[in-house]
């Protein structure tokens, strides 16, 4: 598999042959059209909405809803939750996927496989069943808990469900394989000749993998980690199943302008700041993402 | 250009679908008919067998029921002038004076408002069934019988977490003013800082759930050993699922459903012979027979054999109401007390 990948990319010398029906210019992108037509009428046209709420709702152009969204200790209490949990849940994304995507690099070809299947197995599964699956696991009541208890280990149930661990364990389950694809990706990418080279200049195996390996595999795992972080910003559920009263994120003040007040304002201002806040993390890591998604094709 | 066209027409087609869609709508209104929303669930059984259904065999009027009751929707489709319910079973939140540029005013003269419950029918809403908020706890990690929420925030004596109903406006300020010896009559307005003081004293054993069955499961496993949650879920997790819970109506807050037809429906005066129908003497008390759901017409005769399980059953016990139009008012300032006690 990694030889098929090897082949296709036009970074290895040698496979940068001009691929059949490739056309120059906008012309290439005509097959994207009808799922920028749906992208257009049903994502940009309604955020676009939102946004335009947030500076018009309730009643004609106003900034209230910003100050209100800026200053107000609630939502800015509820955003920390959400950039804290973001922040934790890629890096321990990070640690594991790339380990998990180095194992994969050096296995063989149907260890590789089954790793490759593991690692997918969490995208086959409801969002909600598995953040549910992980209360079972962790509730006082729960699998874990009753195991330890049975085994002597503890005399009472440890709490773990309702806390930042449980938040950290579910989301990062649910969140690796954006990171193991990238990165291993990157691996596939990596020219053996290089760490050869390196080898026979007298490096030693760590500073091969140190020096060499990781640098030129970084970009995947920069990609992986901006991916990572995006939406973990965009999580609801999952904290709102296993997390505490410190865990809640920003979309549950969102819901609840909306649902309970019909506050649009407020609601389309929190919005609109979480969306500016990706696309800036968009921005600053773009040549990380196209490079580590699309390889290091300009 | 080419993706302009296409832009163009993705529009025109959506654009068209919308007209084809009204013209269909404007053929239907010869017939009588209307569409009734509610939350789904045991509640919805409860209503489809013993009000829709027999409601069905005696008119011409054509009922398509949907679940998810939306609060935000409902205003979303009156400010577009697209509005597709016309009977809205809602819940205690909605309805009050605060709602009123989305609601059409009830025709009393068509339902019959005297025989309604004290303080449970306005000009836009009239409530079709009675339940309550109750403390209900698990027989096996509870010692002893708690009698009311002075015992809910009793840790000492009963030991253990409790779960409470993770709203501002569901009820939890209410039960720890009643815990702190605040008299029914006195609840409102509602003393915030008393009510987080008291709630900052059981705050490290608080679980807070977000639906009921949540609740029953949260109880019923014994997860927590006692919990606040409405008395339909009590009922269920105790006498149908045979869990070991037990429950008390003491210091129950009532609270209702409430029927109400929204702003530009097409169908109001169908509307409005559903909720005289739902509400009637003779078929309000239907639904009890499934659900421990009170009537609402004091008229009404609710199923014998579940009498016993009605909140307003126990109105010798101790109980307090909601004040639905003092919270509509201070909903805003509800929501952020409680998120920033909650969050901090």
């Amino acid at each position: 598999m990694a030889g098929v990948l090897t082949t296709l990319d036009p970074t290895v010398p040698g496979a940068a042959v001009r691929r059949p029906g490739h056309r120059r210019g906008l012309g290439g992108a005509l097959p994207a059209v009808p799922l920028l037509v749906v992208l257009g009428l049903l994502f940009v046209v309604p955020v676009a909405v939102v946004v335009g709420r947030s500076f018009t709702y309730p009643d004609g152009a106003t900034l209230a809803n910003y100050r209100t969204a800026l200053t107000d200790p609630v939502a800015r209490q509820f955003a920390w939750n959400t950039v804290r949990t973001a922040l934790v849940v890629s890096v321990a994304s990070c640690l594991l996927g790339y380990t998990y995507a180095y194992a994969m690099y050096r296995a063989g070809r149907t260890v590789r496989v089954l790793l490759l299947f593991c690692a997918l197995l969490p995208f086959w599964t409801s969002l909600l069943v598995r953040s549910y699956a992980w209360t079972v696991l962790l509730r006082d009541r729960g699998v874990l808990n009753e195991l330890l208890l049975q085994l002597g280990v503890i005399d009472a149930p440890l709490p773990l469900l309702r806390t930042s661990l449980a938040v950290t364990l579910g989301m990062t389950q649910i969140l690796l394989p954006f990171v193991i694809l990238p990165v291993y990706a990157a691996m596939t990418r990596f020219p053996p000749d290089l760490a050869l080279a390196a080898r026979s200049l007298g490096a030693s195996r760590r500073r091969v993998f140190w020096e060499v390996f990781l640098p030129a595999t970084m970009p995947g795992l920069v990609a992986g980690a901006v991916l990572a972080f995006i939406l973990a910003v965009g999580y609801y559920i999952t904290p709102v199943l296993l997390g505490g009263p410190g865990d809640q994120p920003i979309a549950v003040l969102i819901e609840n302008a909306v649902q309970q007040r019909g506050d649009w304002g407020t609601a389309g201002a929190l919005s609109t700041l979480v969306v500016v806040l990706v696309l800036a993390l968009l921005a600053l890591g773009w040549r990380f993402l196209a490079k580590g998604l699309l390889g290091a094709r300009r | 250009m080419r993706m302009r066209t296409a832009l163009v027409t993705g529009i025109a087609l959506v654009t068209v679908g919308g007209l084809v869609g009204c013209s269909g709508g404007g053929d239907g209104a010869g017939a009588r008919s209307l569409v009734l929303v509610d939350g789904g669930g045991a509640y919805h059984d409860a209503m489809q067998q013993g009000i829709i259904d027999p409601f069905l065999a005696g008119t011409d009027i054509e009922v398509t029921t949907e679940a998810g009751t939306d609060n935000a929707r409902l205003r979303t489709m009156v400010d577009a002038n697209r509005v597709v319910w016309d009977v809205y079973n809602g819940d205690n939140t909605w309805g009050t004076s605060a709602d009123a540029d989305y609601l059409e005013p009830l025709d009393y003269s068509v339902i019959p408002q005297d025989e309604i419950l004290e303080g449970y029918s306005s000009e836009y809403r009239v409530a079709n069934s009675i339940y309550s908020i109750q403390l209900a706890w698990n027989t096996d990690s509870v010692q002893g019988t708690p009698t009311g929420w002075a015992d809910f925030f009793d840790l000492a004596k009963y030991p253990g977490k409790r779960a409470v109903m993770d709203y501002s406006a569901g009820g939890i300020f209410e039960i720890a003013l009643l815990a702190d010896g605040v008299a029914p009559a006195d609840l409102y307005p509602l003393d915030l800082d008393r009510a987080i003081a008291k709630l900052d004293t059981i705050k490290d054993q608080l679980v807070f759930w977000t639906s009921g069955a949540e609740s029953e499961d949260l109880v019923g496993t014994g997860e927590v050993a006692m919990v606040m949650t409405y008395n339909a879920r009590a009922y269920d997790v105790a006498q149908v699922l045979h869990m070991p819970v037990a429950y008390t109506f003491n210091g129950q807050i009532l609270a209702a459903s409430y029927l109400s037809v929204p702003k530009g429906s097409k169908h109001v005066d169908e509307a409005m012979e559903y909720i005289a129908y739902a509400v009637s003497k003779e078929h309000n008390g239907a639904p009890s027979t499934y659900s421990p759901l009170a009537p609402s017409n004091k008229l009404a005769t609710p199923d014998a054999t579940m009498a016993e399980q009605l909140p307003t059953s126990h109105l010798d016990e101790t109980y307090a109401e909601f004040d639905d139009e003092w919270i509509a008012a201070n909903a805003a300032e509800l929501e952020q007390v409680y998120q920033q006690w909650r969050a901090s």
